[in-house]
C-alpha cells in the first residue's frame, strides 16, 4: 500500500473511532432521558439499546427504541448525512422502513405491538437544518420513494465544550415537529414545549457515564479501532491476567462482549483482530483461532488508539506471540552455542 | 487525653550509649522476644538493652487479601538478603553497597487486615529508604500498594498530636496545583499551628509537614509516611501510626471488592474530588495519562479527550481495568471494570491523586433518578 494511502487509512480509522464514541455518548444520553429522568422513566415500559426488529418484510436495526407504557413507541436513529444524494437516499430508505414499523422490543426481548411509532433522527448540528430541507424536498418529489406517514423529528446535536455537555435542539424547518407525547406527562413533547427548554435537551456526561461504561457500544457496526481498543483494554486483560498469549476465537470474544456489555458481533471482532494482526500483536492460527500477544505495548502519546494506529501504519515484522519469541530466542541461543562449539573445535 | 505521659517514656536518643546498632540488635533478637515485640514497646525494649533508639522512618501500605507483605517484599525487593518471619510480620535484612539495614514489616490489627507498616532506622531521605518507597513497593504492586494522605488526614493527625502539647509546624513543602511549581517554607521563630500552616496551602497539595508537639518531633509525608525524630514513641505509635493505619484501612475498604458485575448496572463509582481549576485545566488530561503510564505495566486509551475526559486504564500487572472520567462537575470518577483488584485500584488512584492533588476519595452511589430540570436546557 502506498504511504499516502496508509496515512489516509490511519486517519480514517481514527475518525471512525471518534465518531463512534460520540454516537455511544448520544445513545447513552437518550437512555438517561428515558430510564433515569424524573417522571419520564415512569412512562417507559422498555428502552432497547441494541434493537433488532424482524417484522416479516421489514428488518430494522435502529440505534434505539423506546416502548412507552401507553403502547406507543419511538425509534431513534443517528445519522451523519453527507452532501451526496446517495447519502440522503440511503437515510430515507432506512427511516422509511422505521416509519412502517408496528412493533418494538419489549422488556423480555420479544417484539411488542405499538399503536404508533415516531421516528427520532439525530444529526450533527451543522447538517441538521439541511437534512430537514432535503428530506422535505424528497417527500415533495413524486419520483422519490420516501413517503413517510409522518415527518421524522430531527434533532440537531452538538457538544458544548465550555459546558462539557451534549445539546440536542429540534432542528429548524416547518415540517419538523416535536415527537408526539400522546398526552403523557412528562413526554419529550411536554419537555420541549416547556418554558425552560426552548426545544432543547441536554446530555450530561456525569449522568450517562455509568450507562456508557456498562454498555460500551451502540447499535451501529463498531469500527475496528474502537473494537480493538476495547478488547485490548477491557476484555483481554482478564483473559491474559495482564500479559501473555491469549488463544481465543472471534466467537469467544464476541460472547464475552455480549456477556459484559450486551452486544458482541463476531464479524466486528474479526475485523478488530485483523487490525491487531497487521499491528503485529496477533496471529491468525486457524479458521477462527487467534493468538493475541497481550502486553503493555510501548506507548505513543499515552493513548492506546494512537499506539495501534502507529503500529498499523508501521506493520511490524518478526515473531508476534510470546511463544514464538521464546522459540526464536532458543534458536538464537542454540546457534550461538553451536558457533562457540565450532570455534572450539577449529582451535 | 489519650496518653499518660511518664518522663521515662520520653525518648531522647542521645542519652544512651550505643554499643550495638539498633538494626543489628533488632535482627539478632531471639525468636521469642521478636514474636512478643509490639510496636509501642519497641523503643523501651531497645533502651533496656542499652541500644540507642534512632529516628524511625515509616511507610504504610495496603495489601490484597491473602497476601503476606513480608513474603512479597522479600521475593521482589532488590537487595534483600534475608528475612525473619514473626507472629506480627517480620524483619527484612537488606544491603545497599556496604550498608546493611533492617526493615520491620508490621501487620496492623488482625492477621490479613491488609494494612502493614514498614519501619526502619534509615532516614527517609537516604537511598536505602528511597529504595523501600520507590523500588520495593512498586515491585510489589499490585499485591502491595502505597497510600496517600489527604489534607483532612494531615489535619486529623495534627489535631491528635495536640494531646502531647502545643503543635507547631517548623517546615512545610507543597506543590502548587496551578503550575506544578514547588513550595517550601520554614518557620525558624514564630511557628504556626498545623491548621494555620495548612491554611496557607490552599490551591496546593501538601507533601510534607515537620511538626513539634510537646517534646516530640515528627515528620509527616503525603505518601502515607512519617518519621519519628525524638520524643514520645508510644504516642507516635498510638497517634501517627494509628492514623496512617486508619487512612490505609479506609482506602482499602473503599477499593476492595469493586469488580463490576456485568449483569448489573453500575451502582457505585469511586469519586475523587478535585479543585475546580484543576478539573478544567488543559494540562489535566496529560497529567492523568502520564501519571498512569509512568506506573510499571499500566497503560491508557483515550475514548474522549478534554474537557469531558474518558480514559480506559489497563493494569497489565494483574489484568485489572478501569474507566476514568472527568465530567462537568469537577470530579474525577473511576468506574472499576469486570476485573479490578484492590492493589491495582490503589496504585492507580494514588498515582492520579498525587498528580492532580486529590482532595478526597469516596464511594458514591449512581443515582437511580435524576431531576428532569437537569435534562432540560436553561
Amino acid at each position: 500500500m502506498p504511504a499516502g494511502d496508509e496515512a489516509s487509512k490511519a486517519e480514517l480509522l481514527h475518525a471512525e473511532y471518534e465518531r463512534y464514541d460520540r454516537c455511544v455518548d448520544i445513545v447513552s444520553a437518550a437512555e438517561v432521558w428515558f430510564t433515569k429522568a424524573e417522571g419520564m422513566r415512569d412512562t417507559v415500559a422498555h428502552f432497547e439499546r441494541y434493537p433488532t426488529i424482524d417484522a416479516g418484510e421489514i428488518i430494522a436495526t435502529p440505534d434505539f427504541t423506546v416502548l412507552f407504557s401507553d403502547g406507543t413507541a419511538y425509534v431513534g436513529e443517528l445519522s451523519n448525512l453527507s452532501l451526496q444524494a446517495a447519502s440522503l437516499d440511503s437515510l430515507c430508505e432506512q427511516i422509511g422502513r422505521y416509519d412502517r414499523l408496528d412493533r418494538v422490543p419489549g422488556p423480555d426481548g420479544t417484539l411488542i405491538e405499538a399503536t404508533t411509532v415516531d421516528v427520532l433522527l439525530f444529526v450533527p448540528h451543522s447538517e441538521a437544518n439541511s437534512a430537514v430541507a432535503r428530506m422535505a424536498a424528497a417527500i415533495e418529489d413524486e419520483d422519490h420513494p420516501y413517503s413517510p406517514s409522518r415527518f421524522p423529528s430531527v434533532f440537531a446535536w452538538s457538544f458544548e465544550a465550555t459546558k462539557t455537555r451534549y445539546v440536542f435542539t429540534l432542528a429548524g424547518g416547518e415540517q419538523n415537529q416535536r415527537p408526539r407525547g400522546h398526552g403523557r406527562d412528562p413526554s419529550l413533547e411536554s419537555w420541549m414545549s416547556s418554558e425552560t427548554s426552548f426545544d432543547t435537551l441536554k446530555g450530561l456526561p456525569r449522568h450517562f457515564q455509568a450507562i456508557k461504561v456498562a454498555s460500551r457500544f451502540m447499535n451501529d457496526p463498531t469500527p475496528p479501532l474502537y473494537m480493538a481498543t476495547l478488547l485490548w483494554g477491557t476484555v483481554l486483560p482478564s483473559m491474559s491476567g495482564g500479559e501473555g498469549d491469549v488463544v481465543t476465537s472471534a466467537t469467544e470474544l464476541a460472547e464475552r462482549l455480549h456477556r459484559d456489555y450486551g452486544r458482541g458481533k463476531v464479524a466486528e471482532v474479526h475485523q478488530a483482530l485483523e487490525l491487531l494482526r497487521v499491528a503485529g500483536l496477533a496471529t491468525h492460527a486457524g479458521e477462527d483461532e487467534w493468538v493475541i500477544a497481550h502486553q503493555p505495548i510501548n506507548r505513543h502519546e499515552d493513548d492506546l488508539a494512537a499506539t495501534l494506529i502507529d503500529r498499523y501504519k508501521s506493520r511490524p515484522s518478526g515473531p508476534v506471540t510470546f511463544a514464538a519469541k521464546e522459540r526464536a530466542r532458543k534458536v538464537r541461543r542454540e546457534r550461538a552455542s553451536n558457533k562457540q562449539l565450532q570455534t572450539g573445535l577449529e582451535e | 487525653m489519650r496518653h499518660n505521659l511518664c518522663p521515662s517514656e520520653t525518648i531522647t536518643p542521645m542519652d544512651h550509649s550505643a554499643n550495638i546498632h539498633f538494626d543489628d540488635w533488632l535482627w539478632e533478637l531471639p525468636q521469642g522476644r521478636l514474636d512478643a515485640l509490639e510496636l509501642p514497646s519497641l523503643a523501651s525494649a531497645a533502651i533496656q538493652d542499652g541500644v540507642k533508639f534512632p529516628q524511625i522512618s515509616v511507610t504504610t501500605a495496603i495489601a490484597e487479601d491473602d497476601v503476606d507483605p513480608l513474603a512479597v517484599l522479600a521475593d521482589r525487593g532488590i537487595g534483600i538478603e534475608d528475612r525473619r518471619p514473626s507472629k506480627w510480620g517480620g524483619l527484612l535484612r537488606a544491603r545497599l553497597k556496604q550498608r546493611r539495614y533492617t526493615v520491620v514489616v508490621h501487620g496492623v490489627g488482625a492477621a490479613g487486615s491488609g494494612v502493614a507498616h514498614l519501619l526502619g532506622s534509615v532516614p527517609f531521605t537516604e537511598r536505602p529508604w528511597e529504595r523501600v518507597d520507590r523500588s520495593w513497593l512498586p515491585r510489589a504492586h499490585p499485591q502491595l500498594a502505597g497510600v496517600i494522605l489527604n489534607r483532612a488526614d494531615f489535619e486529623s493527625i495534627g489535631d491528635h498530636l495536640g494531646e502531647l502539647g502545643e503543635v507547631h509546624v517548623t517546615r512545610m513543602t507543597a506543590r502548587v496545583l496551578r503550575d506544578g511549581s514547588s513550595y517550601s517554607r520554614g518557620w525558624p521563630e514564630i511557628q504556626p499551628t498545623h491548621r494555620e500552616a495548612l491554611s496557607e496551602a490552599d490551591g496546593m497539595i501538601v507533601n510534607t509537614l515537620r511538626l513539634s508537639a510537646g517534646l516530640s518531633q515528627i515528620h509527616l509525608r503525603r505518601s502515607a509516611g512519617a518519621t519519628f525524630y525524638k520524643g514520645n514513641w508510644d504516642a507516635f505509635v498510638e497517634i501517627v501510626l494509628a492514623s496512617l493505619a486508619d487512612a490505609a484501612a479506609e482506602r482499602r475498604r473503599i477499593l476492595s471488592g469493586r469488580d463490576r458485575d456485568p449483569v448489573e448496572p453500575v451502582s457505585e463509582t469511586l469519586v475523587m474530588g478535585l479543585q475546580p481549576d484543576v478539573a478544567a485545566a488543559p494540562s489535566t488530561r496529560d497529567r492523568i495519562l502520564e501519571s498512569i503510564n509512568d506506573l510499571r505495566g499500566a497503560r491508557t486509551a483515550v475514548l474522549h479527550a478534554n474537557p469531558y475526559l474518558h480514559v480506559v486504564a489497563t493494569d497489565h500487572l494483574d489484568g485489572s481495568s478501569f474507566d476514568i472520567l472527568i465530567t462537568d462537575d469537577h470530579q474525577l470518577t473511576i468506574i472499576p471494570g469486570v476485573r479490578a483488584s484492590t492493589g491495582s485500584l490503589a496504585r492507580i488512584t494514588d498515582a492520579v491523586g498525587l498528580a492532580l492533588g486529590m482532595d478526597e476519595l469516596r464511594l458514591e452511589s449512581v443515582p437511580e433518578e435524576i431531576p428532569a430540570s437537569e435534562v432540560l436546557a436553561g
